[in-house]
Formats: structure tokens, C-alpha cells, sequence
């Protein structure tokens, strides 16, 4: 991806996974590496900073032999999703327009 | 990027001792993110996560930047601060029928410590020129004597001379004496402006370098959970190869 993927909207990104389940560092790394090229050590201080500002919380749970540690959203955390929803949704429909819509009148000039 | 390659336990305790300097909270929290996450990868992808790690300097770096932009946020280290120099002054007030005799004492003791000094350094003139003076007198008065008492006059004037002769010499090696004392004292005096002039520039940088390391991501962003902080993260620093120099250094100097 060329595009740069900003402290935001990796907060963002981070948020909506937990939205829908709980989950441990790794496998959410992988599941954000699918879709946003960040780097494997860009998540931790993102996890971080969220359960500081009580988006999320964790809880610990045993898994062969040791503890594993999920993440899961908090009430304040779903509310910021909500937050984002809305404010991706606008942001993407203008972009679209600058982008999508720029190379349509284009078109049309030519 | 650096060259050594690591196996997770190594990789862990590596980053372990470069986020000593953290709150414990802080590094034990990040070391046990690291330690989970290698285990997770399993170790047919161990060495696979490694390398996307980056150096452990590297991600030390990413964490310590966080950790510091949020303590700045807070406004924890600044309060402190203040709140130390309101007691500082506090504390000088109530201090001051105490410290200020105290002090006319100190300045006393110094200027009597300089008194004393130049009152030895101007009696050994003094007894210095004397004897050399005298010594000429003494000669010249055994000269007058001669014609009356060979002897005498002889006398008075190796006398004399010999007088001349002593004062002379301690006239040199006082000199000699000055000449190293003075030049001791000024290098002294340098010595301690060097010393303030170093350690303020040291305060100076320190106060500059909780955000070091902070890159990338634009500053100031309204977080909709926190409204009026902003967000800040130190997330992508990771890639900021300047930030790892700094760090390898930082290194550098933790092993010194």
C-alpha cells in the first residue's frame, strides 16, 4: 500500500477488530498486516496508549501451559468506534470525490 | 537491521535491559507484549517475527518514545517540577533567618581565609626585601668600618653580603611560588565555571529529550474518546532510522 496509514486511523482499524471479538497481540498484528502494510512493532504502543485512554482493557487467559493476554473494548472504546465510523464514512466519500470524482470530469473534458 | 541475529529469549532479555530506565509498570508490561508475541509466532515462524521486529533497539525506542509523549500529555513531570520550586521557595523564606548569618559567616571565613594569605604573602616580601636591603646596608656600613678594624669591616661586610645574597635567592623561589599558586587558582576557578557551564547545558538537554524520538504521525489530532488531548503516537518510529542511531547510542552509553 502506498498510502501512509496514520496514528488515527490505526486506532481506528485497531478498535473496529475488537468491536467484534476479543484477541491477543499476535494474531491481531496478522489480521491488521492483512490489510495496512505496518510494521510488526508499530501495534504494541498503539495497544498501549488505547488501554491508557480506557478504550480497551485486558484479561489474561490460560493457553497451553501459560497465560495469554486478550484485548477487549471497553464502553468508552465502542463509543469511539462509532465516532470513526461516522467520520471515515465522510472522509471516504470525499476523497472519492477529489480522487474518483477529479477522473471523471477529466473524462469528460476530454 | 543490525546485523546479530537473535533467538526470542535473547531478543527478550535484550530489550528488557534497554527499557530499564522505564516505570516498572511500563517495561514489564511491553516486555511481557514481546516475550506473548514471539511465543504466539510458535518457533517455525519464530525467526520470521524476529526480523519483522526490527532490533530490539528499535522497538525499545518505538515504546520509550510512547511512554514519554504520554508522560508529557499527562503533565506529570511538569507539575512536579512546579510544585518543587513553590516549596524550594517556601523553604527559603523559613530558611532565611538561619541562612543568612550563616551566609555573613561563610563570606567572613572566606575574606579572613584571603586576608590571612595576603598577610603572608606581604610579610614574606616584606622580610624578603629586608634582608636584601640590610644585607647592602650591613656591607656598605663594613666598607665605612674597614680602616678602624680590618676584621670588623670584613666581618660586616661578608655579613652583608652573604644577607644580600639569601634575600636574593628567597626573592627567586618566591617568585617561583607566586607564579605556580596563581596560575593553580585560576585553573581551579576555570575548572568549576567549566563544571556549571556543562551541567546546565546537560539540564538543558534533558529537558529536551523526553520527546525525542516522536516521528511521523501528525501532532495534534482530537481523539474522539478524550476530546481535547491530543494523540499522539509514537507507533511509526520505528522507521525512522535517525531515531535508531539515537538509540544505538543510547545503548552505547548504558554499557559504559
Amino acid at each position: 500500500m502506498i498510502f501512509q496509514v496514520g496514528a488515527t486511523l490505526l486506532d481506528a482499524c485497531v478498535l473496529s477488530v475488537l468491536r467484534t471479538n476479543d484477541t491477543y497481540g499476535y494474531e491481531l498484528t496478522q489480521m491488521l498486516r492483512d490489510t495496512l502494510e505496518v510494521s510488526e512493532s508499530t501495534l504494541y504502543p498503539v495497544l498501549r496508549r488505547l488501554q491508557k485512554e480506557d478504550c480497551l482493557s485486558t484479561y489474561d487467559q490460560p493457553w497451553q501451559g501459560r497465560n495469554r493476554r486478550y484485548y477487549t473494548i471497553t464502553d468508552k472504546g465502542r463509543r469511539a468506534v462509532e465516532y470513526y465510523r461516522t467520520a471515515w464514512g465522510e472522509y471516504k466519500t470525499r476523497v472519492d470525490r477529489l480522487i474518483v470524482g477529479g477522473e471523471s470530469v477529466e473524462r469528460q473534458n476530454i | 537491521m543490525s546485523g546479530k541475529i537473535y533467538n526470542s529469549q535473547e531478543y527478550i532479555r535484550k530489550l528488557d535491559r534497554l527499557l530499564k530506565k522505564l516505570p516498572p509498570d511500563e517495561r514489564n508490561d511491553a516486555v511481557r507484549y514481546y516475550a506473548e508475541y514471539l511465543a504466539d509466532a510458535g518457533p517455525e515462524r519464530e525467526a520470521e517475527a524476529i526480523s519483522g521486529l526490527g532490533s530490539p533497539a528499535q522497538v525499545a525506542s518505538g515504546i520509550k518514545a510512547d511512554a514519554a509523549m504520554r508522560q508529557l500529555e499527562e503533565g506529570k513531570p511538569r507539575m512536579r517540577t512546579g510544585i518543587s520550586a513553590v516549596w524550594l521557595a517556601v523553604l527559603g523564606v523559613f530558611a532565611l533567618p538561619i541562612a543568612l548569618p550563616l551566609a555573613i559567616a561563610g563570606f567572613a571565613v572566606v575574606f579572613s581565609v584571603l586576608v590571612s594569605v595576603f598577610a603572608v604573602l606581604f610579610s614574606l616580601i616584606v622580610s624578603m626585601a629586608s634582608l636584601f636591603l640590610s644585607g647592602i646596608v650591613t656591607a656598605v656600613c663594613g666598607f665605612a668600618v674597614l680602616p678602624q678594624s680590618f676584621a670588623t669591616g670584613l666581618f660586616y661586610i661578608g655579613g652583608g653580603l652573604a644577607c644580600t645574597a639569601i634575600g636574593f635567592l628567597l626573592g627567586i623561589l618566591f617568585w617561583q611560588l607566586l607564579r605556580v599558586t596563581l596560575k593553580g587558582v585560576a585553573r581551579l576557578f576555570n575548572k568549576i565555571r567549566y563544571r556549571k557551564i556543562n551541567k546546565t547545558a546537560a539540564k538543558n538537554a534533558a529537558t529536551i529529550m523526553p520527546g525525542y524520538g516522536v516521528s511521523g504521525s501528525p501532532g495534534n489530532q482530537v481523539n474522539p474518546a478524550n476530546p481535547g488531548s491530543p494523540v499522539n503516537s509514537g507507533g511509526f518510529s520505528t522507521q525512522n532510522p535517525i531515531n535508531d542511531n539515537d538509540m544505538e547510542r543510547k545503548e552505547a552509553d548504558d554499557h559504559e
